[in-house]
């Protein structure tokens, strides 16, 4: 049985049902959306053992064969993005639970969070190009209202920017996609990725390409299109946080773009050395840009919040490089960084739910009464800034690994510098936060909040022993996927 | 096998144990520290061997056994003991019994991994155990200014070592602390690979330009934390690290070893002449660490066999004397509850283990023979001297000279403000008392370590300990027997005391002192040991001082001291001025970028369109 539509097909389900059954009882919304959310996850990391390295999993919508009807496919590379997905929205949908107490409307809440993940599950796992701006929309949409979700004046005014910056990118992704159509007459990605290798570069494709990274540089915020992230992260509500920090920004960016530019236009670092220049370029600002000001912050989520531009910065450099070890450095980073940046935010969570404020300079000597929201947020800075036992280390090994192969020494000095800037600023939470020996008496949170903390805590530190593990089943076979190029179309279409 | 994962293990689940059940974390770091001692020693009986364990099929962890990681990692075990032995009954958190056997374990794993990334592995997650180990402050010190400051710098040259660590990886294929030949640096990368590592060694053991964070921590963390981490941890493991790469990863150049030796000599100077100048004699002893790890940076710079023999053998030595000293200027201050010298005195009647430990321990610091300072600095000059590497040699020899009479002169003031001067009024002799057992034994361990490691320089420590470790034999080293001068310099003080107890002591007197008719209050007569340099910029007064001197040689020598104590002053300042000015303007870059960017972000969508329209006409302008 394919099992590959359930993806989707579940979370779109669950937002339909939770406005309708929690009419009879109001606890069906948590109960359905934390099912739907565990069922994701057993789905994702059992998908994995049902192909082998180089296999492909192709769904075709309602029978249509592959050039006339939609497709879904599930390679590595989806399958990780799957698995990240999947990760942080358990755990934020969990620590939902009490968190919503602060909140009216939980059930148009879990509505807009199971639709976003729905739109971000497709957008991974979609083989065709217009569906993929279908599921983009979807899950962007969602994401403005529930950026607005405190509906006081600064969240409106956050999530009025967010929706204008984001729908200029969704029409010139829209833009793109049309072009292309009249390019090649076909929006199956496949079937375009051959025709596209075929037809030959000229204006009009790279025309394509550079409205399309300005689209994906918007959605993923790289520097300087990123102005939108800083209002917006920080409004929602801080489970939302998570997922937009931690997973949103890098299947609607980093994976789509990543997708395109490798497996449908074949750009390689060899064939197209102007586009890497870029991205590299792009993610040495963010890297550089987020990490200072990050440091200048006084408002705990607004710091992390330019921490996630400095982040994907980091992962945009190691895609820019572009070649093997890079490109998984790239990938784990996408991994380590969503579980990673999403206990961060919860954390922050909880000490607002704890204080009700998220203001550094008011905030002080949480760590004794806060233990576990304490130690969970220390060790999240120790794997983010790259401490080797845990699992933030090996991206950034790896991805300096791949810039010293590609002779880029001075980048390789550059990202290791950098790196400590990040250890810098986040430290300033510990510093403030945690560390301030004042005497305060706020109770530690609630169960189910500990519980998606130390879920994450657990991956963390299991992912950072296991990283061989991991690497072999799922990061190299899923930087595979990229390198080979347009084989991609040959693989799905057959011949 | 087992052994080594029983070795490495054991104290770091000691340590876990400790952290749940925080009541007996005291007792679990004791037991641990000497089980790590047991098994350490029993290593002994699988050399020379190398062993891989493997815990995930494609990740080989490979250990390798030799007589320098085996030796090291013996002497990590045991120190780590005498620490926690030191410290159970003292009032510090329990937080620090459950880092100091988990950083053994993982400094054991270090010593022991022949692989570099497993290397890598252990010396990284050491870092994270020395910050924790670092916040635990004295009480009522907040001690996360300091390790913080520690955090980055040490942060950074792990981050440099890192970087060499891949580089070597990716270009040259080393990939092992114990490559079967070392290789010649040739290569430009190799070069840059080299001075990476090179820089994880130096920051590790305390040297120039990353020290600033030991004096800092000095009077903020209790005194058995500077025992274990600058003075006994860094110096093993950084000593290690720097061997390896000298003599075992590369064969170095000339110029490579001019660098090395010119870091060391600056590190000597700073540490020495910035200890000459505190007033707090936690903070003496830590720029005094620092000032002894610039001459094992110096002693391995030389490559020659006796200088880096000598480095070994002043390493050893080190940890001994320094760590008594940390131990018994700790039970002063836990005894009296003072740090700064100038609350301090008079304490030799009352605590006199402690006194005798110390003044063992200070002397053979100072270098005096035939304590075993002496042997070991005496090596280094040796080296220096018969390699001539480069006409700058008479310089490092100078410094490391220099060095070393400085040495003297502050722990003399140290010896005289703690335990010799007149105590101050609020001090009450009475009522302080002699550390407890578990107080002054270790000092006086290690004490009587520092005799017999100088007396019996050749037969014991050399002969039984260096020798074996290092591939090439040490020559005879000029005319110097400790065992005949020991007799001598004993035969010569049972004369001066026949000659003390028969001739003035019977016959002096005391009696209180008058001025114009006026009994002196003893709070103005007293002179406190921090007044003894001073005035060390201005020469004319230790002409004052020496004017019972005699004759015209002894005046051009106070007068050479003097210039170069200045010039080591001024260079010592320039030198922290330049690394602050460092500092800086890094801060300066970081404050004005940061200022901009945040400016920037005004939160007026219009601005905002418009660097997306400036990104887009970018794009078009690179791509199309």
């Amino acid at each position: 049985m394919n099992l590959l539509p359930l993806f989707f097909a579940l979370p779109l389900a669950g937002a339909f049902l939770i406005p309708i059954l929690s009419k009879i009882w109001r606890g069906f919304s948590d109960l359905i959306a934390n099912s739907i959310t565990t069922i994701l996850l057993f789905l994702s990391f059992y998908s994995l053992n049902l192909f082998e390295e180089g296999e492909v999993i192709i769904y075709k919508m309602g029978g249509w064969p592959p050039p006339l009807g939609i497709t879904m496919v599930y390679d590595h590379l989806s399958a990780l993005i799957v698995i990240s997905i999947a990760i942080v929205v358990f755990a934020a949908s969990i620590f939902s639970i009490r968190y919503l107490e602060h909140f009216t409307g939980r059930v148009k809440f879990y509505t807009l969070f199971m639709l976003i993940t729905a739109g971000m599950m497709g957008v991974a796992i979609t083989g065709d190009i217009f569906n993929l701006f279908v599921f983009v929309e979807i899950a962007s949409i969602s994401s403005y209202a529930l950026v607005a979700f405190g509906i006081e004046k600064e969240e409106l005014e956050a999530a009025f920017k967010y929706m204008v910056m984001g729908e200029i990118a969704s029409l010139f992704l829209l833009f793109a996609i049309a072009l292309l159509y009249g390019r090649a007459s076909t929006l199956n990605m496949a079937d375009l990725a051959n025709t596209l290798s075929v037809a030959g570069r000229d204006q009009l494709f790279w025309f394509v390409a550079a409205i399309l990274l300005f689209s994906f540089a918007i959605k993923s915020a790289l520097f300087p299109f990123h102005s939108w992230l800083p209002d917006a992260h920080p409004s929602a509500p801080a489970p939302v946080s998570a997922i937009l920090s931690g997973i949103f920004v890098k299947v609607l960016g980093v994976y789509a773009l990543i997708r395109l530019s490798f497996n449908v236009f074949g750009l390689t670092p060899q064939n197209s050395p102007i586009f890497f220049h870029i991205l590299i370029f792009l993610g040495l600002v963010s890297v550089f840009f987020g990490g200072i000001i990050a440091s200048r912050q006084r408002d705990y989520k607004r710091l992390l919040a330019y921490s996630t531009i400095a982040q994907i910065g980091f992962i945009m450099v190691g895609i820019g490089i572009g070649n093997f070890w890079a490109i998984a450095g790239g990938l784990f980073h996408i991994l380590a960084h969503a579980i990673t940046k999403s206990l961060l935010f919860l954390t922050s969570g909880a000490v607002v739910y704890a204080t009700g404020k998220r203001d550094l300079e008011e905030l002080a000597g949480l760590g004794k009464t806060m233990g576990i929201t304490a130690w969970s947020y220390r060790l999240a800075t120790l794997s983010l800034s790259g401490l080797p036992p845990l699992v933030g280390f090996f991206p950034k090994l790896f991805i300096i690994i791949g810039a010293c192969q590609a002779k880029l020494y001075w980048l390789a000095i550059l990202l290791a510098i950098l790196s400590v800037f990040t250890l810098a600023y986040l430290l300033k939470i510990i510093r403030k936060v945690y560390f301030t020996t004042k005497e305060v008496s706020t109770p530690e949170t609630p169960f189910s909040m500990r519980l998606s903390m130390l879920f994450l805590v657990i991956l963390m530190i299991l992912f950072g022993f296991g990283f061989q593990g991991l690497l072999n089943s799922l990061i190299i076979p899923a930087t595979k996927v990229l390198l080979n190029g347009t084989g991609y179309g040959r693989a799905i279409l057959g011949g | 096998m087992a052994l080594i994962t029983d070795l490495i293990l054991t104290p770091i689940v000691f340590g876990l144990i400790g952290m749940v059940i925080k009541r007996i974390s005291r007792w679990l770091a004791l037991i641990s520290s000497a089980i790590s001692t047991y098994y350490s020693i029993q290593l002994l009986g699988l050399l020379p061997g190398s062993f891989t364990i493997r815990l995930t099929p494609p990740v080989p962890i490979i250990f390798q056994l030799d007589l320098l990681s085996v030796t090291l990692s013996i002497a990590t075990s045991v120190l780590t003991f005498l620490v926690v032995l030191y410290a159970i009954n003292q009032k510090i958190r329990d937080r620090f019994f459950v880092y100091i056997p988990i950083a053994l374990g993982i400094s054991l794993g270090a010593l022991l991994s022949s692989d570099l990334i497993l290397f890598l592995f252990f010396w990284g997650f050491l870092l994270a155990i020395v910050f924790g180990l670092l916040l635990v402050g004295k009480e009522g010190r907040d001690p996360s200014a300091a390790a913080q400051k520690a955090l980055f710098l040490l942060g950074a040259s792990d981050f440099a070592m890192l970087l060499g660590i891949v580089l070597l990886l990716t270009t040259i294929g080393i990939g092992s602390l114990t490559p079967p030949f070392p290789k010649p640096l040739t290569s430009p990368i190799a070069i840059a690979g080299f001075i990476l590592i090179l820089a994880g060694g130096v920051g590790k053991i305390g040297g120039f330009p990353f020290h600033t964070w030991i004096p800092k921590s000095a009077d903020v963390v209790p005194p058995a934390t500077m025992a274990f981490l600058p003075s006994v941890l860094d110096k093993i493991l950084g000593t290690y690290l720097l061997i390896r790469l000298l003599t075992r990863i590369f064969i170095p150049s000339p110029s490579i070893a001019l660098l090395i030796m010119i870091i060391g000599s600056i590190t000597i100077v700073i540490g020495v002449f910035m200890a000459l100048i505190q007033p707090n004699g936690m903070r003496t002893l830590a720029y005094s660490t620092i000032g002894q790890a610039g001459y094992i940076i110096v002693g391995l710079g030389t490559l020659h066999p006796i200088g880096i023999a000598g480095a070994l053998f002043h390493m050893f030595n080190n940890i001994i004397y320094k760590t008594g000293l940390f131990f018994t200027l700790g039970s002063v201050e836990a005894a009296t509850g003072r740090s700064n010298l100038e609350d301090l005195g008079g304490l030799a009647k009352v605590m006199p283990i402690t006194f005798f430990s110390f003044l063992i321990s200070g002397l053979a610091l100072a270098g005096v023979p035939p304590l075993s300072g002496f042997c070991s600095k005496w090596m280094i000059y040796q080296a220096i001297i018969q390699s001539r590497s480069h006409w700058l040699w008479p310089a490092f020899l100078i410094a490391a000279m220099f060095g070393s009479v400085l040495t003297l002169a502050y722990i003399l003031k140290l010896l005289y403000a703690t335990f010799l001067s007149e105590p101050p009024k609020d001090l009450d002799l009475d009522r302080i008392q002699e550390a407890t057992v578990n107080g002054w034994f270790p000092p006086l361990l290690l004490a009587v370590g520092a005799i017999v490691f100088g007396v019996f320089a050749y037969s014991v420590p050399i002969a039984r300990i260096i020798q074996p470790i290092l591939p090439t034999r040490i020559e005879a080293l000029g005319f110097w027997q400790p065992v005949l001068a020991t007799i001598l310099l004993l035969i010569g003080l049972l004369i001066g005391l026949l000659i003390y107890l028969f001739g003035t002591a019977l016959r002096a007197k005391e009696s209180k002192i008058f001025i114009g008719g006026e009994e002196i209050d003893s709070e103005e007569g007293r002179i406190p040991g921090t007044h003894f340099y001073s005035s060390l910029p201005q020469i004319y007064m230790l002409e004052k001082i020496y004017t019972f001197g005699k004759g015209g040689a002894f005046d051009f020598y106070n007068y050479l001291v003097g210039i170069f104590t200045s010039l080591g002053i001024v260079a010592g300042k320039v030198i922290e001025f330049l690394i602050q000015k460092f500092y800086e303007v890094i801060a300066a870059i970081y404050r004005i970028a940061g200022g901009v960017g945040s400016e920037a972000h005004s939160g007026i969508l219009p601005n905002y369109l418009s660097w997306l329209l400036l990104g887009l006409f970018f794009l078009f302008l690179f791509l199309w």
